[in-house]
């Protein structure tokens, strides 16, 4: 895939995620395998790239917490800039999911055997 | 760099943590990164241990699943760079500069001149090391300059409150400027302390009555006309900023009742302070109504306001000998009027007799009500320059630049001043995170409201006392404190990328 897609969906995915609930970054990539079923499995640590540039553009805020086992972690949390950035993906996202709908719809009918014009 | 060299190494973790720290250009923000990767590792092999795998073997694992730590690094330090401003940093210069020549241009003698020179220098380096260290120390050691402010507050108002009762005086508590700055310090402090309880509602809650106590009490001890206008720029710059992180999101609580409980903040807190001294609005709205002398500054502006009008484009005004002289001593109002407060010839009391006739005419004036104002200067040698308020250091930069050189003059400086914060908030709303972006905003913000009172008294609608317009008049403490807010504003934007926000009232990042 188009690496520039491949970054908008990785962002759009995380701020999906992150518009359920705040998560550490250990806890998105767990959400991201079980919400895929292991589609998603990325390179764990290609998503903090993605989270701080978020973080710098004020679509998703941090702030930490101690956890159960005394671990300190880092939280993110969306922001509305963040909902609206996610909702300017979504759209994005869809444009492309049409324009390859649209010529795999073409395509896949000439597999069949119809003969192109 | 292959995951290869992480297999079957002891020292698997700290050594991808090494090489991603590595490619981190900005060397502070290494440990906070590595930190929150570490973590991650961390909660990856507990994973795999649950899972039955050995400790090490787990560890090695996390670290493989991981990606490889050079490309990691290497984006991190992309999305972690300083953003420098050479523009503002330029017209910043170029402003003290222009600070710096009418310094001399304007003060009563040279030693005066002298003495605002030497501000300027000085006062540039210390502008440069605040851009250059203040934000990461205050990141660092943010209690530290807050408990300072704090303090600096509490000691100005206790000294003006004894000053005022007759108690103790001291000059340096009750220096003008140091109280100016004192009642603009409140914006930045109040900031501070509202972004610290931004999570708990009660705490929040407290910390805006407290503030609008704090400020009831400075209006109701320390009442005084010279800081009105700058309680005016502190009380916008507080207001507008805490819109501003409202609708940032920055407080955990519904956005609708945060602005309720602002706005009536801010009105309790105006109503105090412009309502406690309603003839300054009046001064500000209608000066002829308030002139009652040439001494008044309500006189100052509708003098400026009559030159003004009478000013060309190109070229300054021009008046002959008879008009600046009339204008000299106030005749051209005061004629009509209270022919008492036309000035008095001061010019040629070379003998005993001529000085008894002028100190009886003094004591006539005054006796009658009048406010005399002594003429030094005749129609043969009056000059444009005798006739501006001068007479107040260089409160009149604009409309004097206007008077002497034409609108166009005027309007140029006015165009830079307006270049200056277009750049100034351009640079504040590229700012992501929260306590920076508030922090620039609040500072950008007290410049600015300076300069909005400095500018309208410049075309005769002065509020109360003059403020300064930062960087370019009344080079002095003004100066310093000046730079600190501009200093500080510039640094938040060049670092904000770089350095992990302090949670403040939580743990420190790790």
């Amino acid at each position: 895939m188009d690496k520039r897609y491949m970054a908008l969906g990785t962002s759009m995915l995380v701020l999906k995620l992150l518009a359920q609930e705040s998560m550490y970054g250990y806890q998105i990539i767990r959400q991201l395998e079980q919400q895929s079923q292991n589609v998603f499995r990325l390179q764990e640590g290609t998503l903090y790239p993605v989270l701080h540039t978020l973080e710098h553009q004020g679509a998703v805020t941090s702030f930490q917490q101690t956890a159960e086992n005394g671990r300190l972690r880092k939280y993110y949390q969306i922001t509305e800039q963040g909902k609206r950035l996610l909702n300017e993906k979504l759209q994005e996202w869809q444009t492309y999911e049409t324009a390859v709908n649209q010529i795999m719809g073409q395509a896949l009918p000439a597999a069949g055997g119809v003969a192109f014009e | 760099m292959s995951k290869d060299l992480y297999k079957n190494s002891p020292q698997a973790v700290s050594r991808f943590l090494e090489d991603v720290a590595d490619q981190i250009s900005y060397r502070p923000l290494r440990p906070a990164i590595q930190a929150e990767l570490q973590d991650h590792i961390e909660d990856r092999a507990d994973a795999y241990v649950s899972q039955g795998m050995s400790q090490e073997q787990a560890r090695i694992q996390a670290v493989q699943d991981m990606g490889d730590a050079i490309s990691i690094g290497t984006e991190l330090n992309a999305a972690h760079q300083l953003c420098p401003c050479p523009g503002l940093l330029l017209l910043s210069a170029l402003m003290l500069g222009l600070g710096m020549l009418f310094s001399g241009f304007f003060q009563w003698s040279p030693e005066q001149s002298a003495g605002g020179f030497l501000y300027y220098l000085p006062g540039f380096l210390f502008f440069l090391l605040v851009v250059w260290k203040g934000y990461p120390l205050f990141v660092r050691h943010w209690r530290l300059p807050l408990l300072a402010a704090a303090a600096f507050l509490v000691l100005n108002l206790l000294g003006r409150f004894l000053a005022a009762h007759g108690l103790f005086y001291s000059r340096l508590l009750n220096n003008p400027g140091y109280q100016h700055f004192a009642r603009l310090l409140i914006a930045p402090v109040g900031i501070l302390i509202l972004y610290r309880f931004r999570h708990t509602g009660k705490a929040l809650m407290t910390s805006v009555l407290g503030l609008a106590g704090f400020w009831l009490l400075f209006q109701m001890l320390c009442p005084d006309y010279g800081m009105q206008s700058a309680s005016v720029a502190a009380l916008l710059s507080l207001f507008v900023t805490v819109c501003l992180l409202i609708r940032r999101d920055c407080f955990s609580f519904r956005k609708l009742r945060l602005y309720a409980v602002s706005l009536a903040a801010f009105l309790l807190m105006g109503s105090s302070t412009v309502l406690s001294a309603p003839q300054y609005i009046q001064e500000f709205l209608f000066p002829d109504t308030r002139v009652h002398c040439t001494w008044d500054d309500s006189y100052n502006s509708i003098l400026i306001q009559d030159l003004l009008s009478r000013t060309p484009l190109l070229g300054g005004i021009q008046l002959t000998q008879a008009e600046l002289m009339d204008y000299g001593t106030g005749a051209w109002y005061f004629a009509s009027r209270d022919p008492l407060q036309i000035g008095i010839s001061a010019v040629g009391l070379s003998s005993e007799q001529e000085q008894k006739a002028f100190e009886a005419e003094v004591k006539r004036i005054r006796e009658a009500g009048g406010h005399p104002r002594y003429i030094h200067f005749t129609e043969e040698t009056v000059t444009l320059w005798d006739i501006l308020p001068q007479h107040y250091h260089n409160n009149y930069v604009i409309a004097v630049l206007i008077l002497q050189y034409g609108w166009a003059a005027g309007l140029a400086l006015c165009g830079v001043i307006a270049l200056f914060y277009l750049l100034l908030f351009r640079c504040i709303r590229h700012i992501g995170g929260r306590l920076a972006y508030g922090l620039a905003m609040v500072c950008g913000q007290c410049l600015l409201w300076q300069t909005v009172l400095y500018v309208l008294g410049n075309f005769g609608h002065q509020y109360a006392s003059f403020p300064t317009l930062p960087l370019v008049s009344e080079g002095r403490i003004s100066l310093f404190f000046n730079m600190i807010f501009l200093g500080f504003l510039i640094s938040a934007y060049r670092y904000h990328q770089v350095e992990m926000e302090p949670v403040l009232g939580r743990r420190a990042p790790v």
